[in-house]
């Protein structure tokens, strides 16, 4: 859990940005918010949206809990924590029906969920409710900067195995069976053990090359 | 905290439990202005859904009305379609084309929505689209989108028994006749779920719309 916790008070905005793509990647490193995850990132456009809505709370929600650091009493701070978390996502979940209904169907209940989705609540907990606006937002964009990239990197995957296309864009050739498997959630897990797999890899090279410098 | 409370360790709770009242005052404000400001833009999309799916099940009409079903089991047209339950399609001159209606029933997994155009008269179906549904991906859920299968209700003639009933829809087993429909290999249980579903909302709404005075009744101008 050690390397869940911010780092020294001396991590500067870069640094917490660049955490949250790599170090501390909210899905391949930590592997919170598995739900949404595994369930809506069968296809491209899904995942992004998603993964946008996830962010879009997350830095919202970062923000205004860091700028309230000082007014929330210890005892109440999950609620209101969570209270600040809900209202954002009702609002995203209210906008993003005004504006792209046809997505709103396909997300169906898990953009609400979005407010149990532990990876908020954490960096809420971690980390916004005890550093300044500026940094919390660094934080903030970097873990939904990797959220997004790594859904996304999912839901290609599976678009392009399951459909053989990615955004709809037909890629593979006509003669190319789809993985059907790739499309239910099964095939999620699949993805999300390759990406994993494939992220420790390109990882432990990293380490590797730097050592032997 | 004590079990008498002192005054000073009152005023603290009050003072806690106050932010936490001051944060969903804040919140709930927020909530209900956005969704002042999304209202509009909400409901023009999902009319713009519903026309899409309307126009598209009736072929050749360009204006609809909607009708809901009374409790004196008489058809009144509704000011808004939103929340109908079936639309009477007409075309440029103010003919009318045939019905769309919304059905709905189980399939493999979960509910399956239709909405379907029916020519009463004629006793044939104008068109289908599957609105709503939760089939397995690249097997059942191809009822969706699958052009050819789709097509075969497109003037597909129904069957009348001796007191004019109108016949269940069967899957074609070798080419479709009157009253058979086309299946999708490997969506065989979608694809009879949805002749079902058909079978039984036509079943329900086909006497009641070949009854000349069914759809007279309350849209006065025509």
């Amino acid at each position: 859990m050690a390397e869940l916790l911010p780092g020294p008070l001396t991590e500067t905005a870069a640094e917490r940005f660049q955490a949250g793509l790599w170090r501390e990647n909210p899905i391949l490193v930590q592997a919170l918010g598995m739900c949404p995850t595994l369930a809506v990132s069968n296809t491209a456009v899904n995942a992004l949206t998603m993964g946008l809505a996830t962010a879009t709370v997350l830095l919202a929600s970062a923000l205004v809990v860091s700028a309230l650091r000082g007014l929330i009493p210890r005892q109440v701070r999950l609620a209101s924590f969570v209270l600040v978390i809900a209202s954002f996502v009702t609002v995203t979940d209210m906008v993003i029906e005004a504006v792209a209904i046809e997505v709103h169907g396909a997300l169906g209940a898990f953009l609400p969920l979005i407010v149990v989705n532990c990876l908020i609540l954490g960096r809420m907990e971690a980390l916004a409710s005890r550093r300044p606006p500026a940094l919390a937002a660094f934080d903030a964009l970097g873990m939904g900067a990797g959220f997004v990239l790594s859904l996304l990197a999912l839901g290609s995957v599976r678009e392009l195995l399951g459909y053989g296309s990615v955004f709809g864009l037909r890629l593979m050739p006509a003669a190319f069976e789809p993985w059907v498997v790739m499309l239910l959630p099964g095939g999620g897990f699949f993805a999300l053990a390759a990406l994993v797999l494939a992220f420790r890899w390109g990882d432990s090279r990293r380490a590797l090359r730097k050592g032997a410098r | 905290m004590s079990a008498t409370p002192t005054p000073a360790g009152l005023r603290s709770a009050l003072a806690v439990q106050g932010v936490l009242v001051a944060i969903a005052l804040v919140a709930g404000l927020v909530i209900a202005s956005v969704h002042e400001l999304t209202r509009p833009r909400v409901a023009a999309q999902r009319a713009a859904l519903l026309a899409d799916a309307v126009l598209d099940v009736l072929p050749g009409a360009v204006a609809y009305d909607g009708y809901a079903l009374r409790a004196d089991g008489r058809l009144e047209r509704l000011p808004s379609p939103q929340d109908a339950a079936l639309f009477v399609g007409r075309d440029g001159t103010g003919q009318r084309v045939g019905v769309a209606i919304a059905a709905a029933g189980m399939g493999y997994q979960d509910r399956i929505q239709l909405l379907y155009g029916v020519d009463p008269d004629a006793g044939r179906l104008l068109g289908l689209r599957v609105l709503e549904s939760r089939e397995t991906p690249g097997l059942g859920a191809r009822i969706v989108d699958d052009a050819a299968f789709l097509q075969g209700f497109v003037m597909l003639q129904l069957q009348f028994d001796d007191s004019a009933r109108v016949r269940p829809l069967r899957l074609a087993r070798a080419g479709a006749e009157a009253g058979e429909y086309d299946g999708i290999t490997g969506a065989t249980v979608s694809a009879r779920a949805v002749g079902r579903i058909l079978s039984a909302s036509l079943a329900e709404w086909l006497p009641r719309l070949r009854d000349p005075a069914a759809l007279a009744g309350g849209h006065g101008d025509g």
